[in-house]
């Protein structure tokens, strides 16, 4: 068993360094755009012109494939350095190269190379979210043309890009996991309306409401095989999951970074209070967690990359990860004190931050409704 | 137009501990490439990509280090086609003077060298004198503090900023300059310039390959030590009439 990371990998997360030091865009930018909840714009222009941009896209498109741990060391080295990441950009690179066509290939490509988010995913709605029979947005053909009505809830990035990845229903087929497809949706189309949320954390990333009124697609629009929507959705879920585990990782970590050398600076009756059992024991803990959350998620990454399915492992390892980086990222603020609850801690911060990494891409509940079913099947079809 | 790019292998700072007699312990430290001389490969990365079929080439002197795997496609990432390293593991022993000399061999050794660019000075020492002395032992005009350098026509024009004006001079190639630690941002390599380092070629000298009597190299250093560290005096003046004893106190530790 071999636990060590290339040099390749390590000179890339040193570059990676080497880029947000140097990038221009430092702690007061992203501040300034949590503050007014706005898509950090220029951020992201720069950073996909820089050699992270494309990573993921395969050579034939500009970009550069990578293997899926090394997409995660990288996503977690973000969200350590307290920068947005690119977990949007690698799941839509990731989603469009296992199912779209040639074109819709090109297509993403090319507004990755222009600084441009590619697409929200508009899976979500009023009435479903983990229970894919409510999904209710539908495709209607009519004179050549596809239309497409519903309304879509909590989307991440939709009023910051122009296309939205639609799931549609088509109520005459059953069962309704074999009723579902994908659409590219432009978001600037007649019909459709958008409307912000207002989110207590992840405030540079918008989340909203998107309303579909008779929208005139084509039928070249269609994203993969009509009536597989649902199982590109669970392949999505897999990647998204196990990225999402990584920002939250990531970010745990930057939280205990500050925690840890707040314990040794901060005196209190005479001496650093990292001098004392009770804050040794949150520390003792957290590095613990820590350890444990890498060894599981670059498990998780590196069984995906020997093409090995990841179904459970991306259920579980983003429910064991997400609720540790939160239960870390509480302790942090517990160890920082009135300090902690401030905007000026990066802490408090992250704290903020993390806790929809336990709701987005499926709640800790649907988690385990997903994970705890074949464990069960697996020990009724071989018991141990 | 071949264009032979120097660097060092220096120690982490932050991995340096101080020992009670003030000594330096370098046994946690891990290496890197001198900050000043990713500068001096990028200056030479823009000249040698401004002309046709331009070779730009590394250079370094040092220990076992010289051959680190993960150290050498860290720098080759930086754009360079190739690379020369001589190892020599009592470099720690030489003085400006010897690096300068063992540079001069090497360079002569690579052969129809047209430029050496060095950094402003190394990342440990910092005595800025190699590319001068280099410049010397090899019969070579060198200008430093160079922030901009263009070649054409077997000239170099190159940019110095002085106090109050911009210095612009042209020197014949064969030349060495060193540069500015701000003459140019080292770009940054993504995943396939690091994947390409590790093909790229490293020649790598023992010291007695390049240079037969090492005599001159060898220095004995006394000791390397940290300056002493004071704790603070926290005495506080307070109001206009403390002012003459704050300037006793001030002359008393000066």
């Amino acid at each position: 068993m071999d636990f060590s990371i290339t040099d390749e990998q390590e000179l890339l997360l040193e570059s990676l360094e080497e880029w947000i030091e140097g990038c221009g865009f430092d702690q007061r930018y992203f501040d300034e755009h949590w503050e007014k909840a706005q898509f950090p714009a220029e951020y992201y222009k720069a950073l996909f012109e820089s050699p992270f941009g494309k990573v993921g896209l395969p050579e034939e498109y500009g970009g550069t494939e990578l293997d899926f741990l090394t997409m995660v060391l990288l996503d977690e080295k973000f969200a350590e350095l307290g920068r947005p990441s690119l977990t949007t950009t690698m799941l839509n690179i990731e989603d469009i190269m296992m199912f779209g066509s040639e074109e819709q290939k090109k297509a993403i490509a090319d507004k990755v190379e222009e600084g441009r988010l590619p697409f929200a995913l508009g899976f979500t709605e009023p009435q479903a979210g983990s229970d894919s029979n409510g999904y209710a947005c539908t495709a209607t053909r009519k004179n050549g043309k596809v239309y497409i009505n519903g309304h879509k809830s909590f989307i991440t990035n939709a009023s910051d890009t122009d296309l939205m990845l639609t799931m549609t229903r088509d109520f005459s087929v059953e069962p309704p996991v074999n009723a579902m497809s994908l659409w590219m949706v432009p978001l600037n189309a007649p019909g459709v309306k958008i409307e912000p949320m207002h989110k207590i954390g992840q405030r540079m990333l918008s989340m909203c409401e998107v309303y579909l009124d008779n929208v005139e697609i084509e039928e070249s629009d269609l994203v993969g095989e009509e009536g597989k929507g649902f199982f590109m959705l669970m392949k999505n879920f897999e990647i998204e999951r196990v990225l999402i585990a990584a920002t939250a990782l990531g970010g745990a970590k930057r939280a205990y970074n500050e925690a840890v050398n707040y314990a040794n600076e901060r005196i209190q009756f005479g001496k650093p209070i990292g001098q004392f059992q009770l804050i040794q024991r949150m520390i003792v803990e957290m590095t613990a967690k820590i350890k444990a959350c890498e060894a599981f998620l670059y498990a998780t990454a590196w069984k995906y990359d020997q093409k090995e399915s990841i179904r459970i492992d991306s259920a579980l390892v983003k429910y064991f990860v997400t609720r540790l980086a939160n239960e870390i990222a509480d302790d942090c603020v517990q160890i920082m004190g009135g300090i902690g609850y401030t905007e000026d801690s990066i802490s408090a911060k992250v704290w903020r931050d993390l806790r929809t990494a336990r709701i987005g891409g499926g709640t800790d509940e649907i988690l385990i409704h997903a994970a705890s079913r074949p464990i069960l099947k697996e020990f009724a079809k071989n018991k141990r | 137009m071949k264009i032979v790019a120097c660097y060092k292998l220096v120690p982490e700072d932050r991995d340096i501990n101080v020992n009670s007699d003030l000594t330096l312990d370098l046994s946690k430290a891990t290496w890197k490439v001198g900050d000043y001389d990713l500068t001096a490969i990028e200056m030479a990365m823009r000249i040698g990509e401004a002309q046709e079929g331009a070779e730009v080439v590394l250079l370094t002197y040092g220990g076992d280090v010289v051959t680190d795997q993960k150290l050498k496609k860290g720098v080759y990432a930086r754009g360079p086609q190739m690379g020369y390293a001589v190892r020599d593991n009592e470099a720690f022993c030489s003085d400006s003077f010897g690096t300068a000399r063992v540079l001069a061999a090497a360079i002569d050794k690579i052969g129809d060298v047209d430029l050496v660019v060095c950094g402003e000075g190394s990342g440990d020492i910092y005595s800025q004198q190699v590319a001068p002395i280099l410049a010397t032992l090899m019969k070579r005009p060198v200008v430093n503090a160079v922030k901009e350098a263009s070649a054409e026509g077997g000239q170099l024009t190159v940019k110095r900023d002085l106090e109050d004006a911009v210095e612009v001079a042209t020197l014949p190639l064969p030349a060495v300059v060193s540069t500015t630690s701000e003459a140019c941002k080292p770009r940054i390599p993504g995943m396939k310039d690091i994947l390409a380092a590790g093909k790229k070629e490293q020649v790598v000298w023992e010291i007695g390959e390049v240079l037969s009597d090492q005599s001159a190299l060898r220095k004995e250093v006394v000791n390397t030590l940290s300056p002493a560290q004071k704790e603070r005096a926290r005495t506080i003046f307070e109001g206009i009439d403390s002012l003459d004893s704050f300037v006793d106190a001030l002359r008393k530790v000066m």
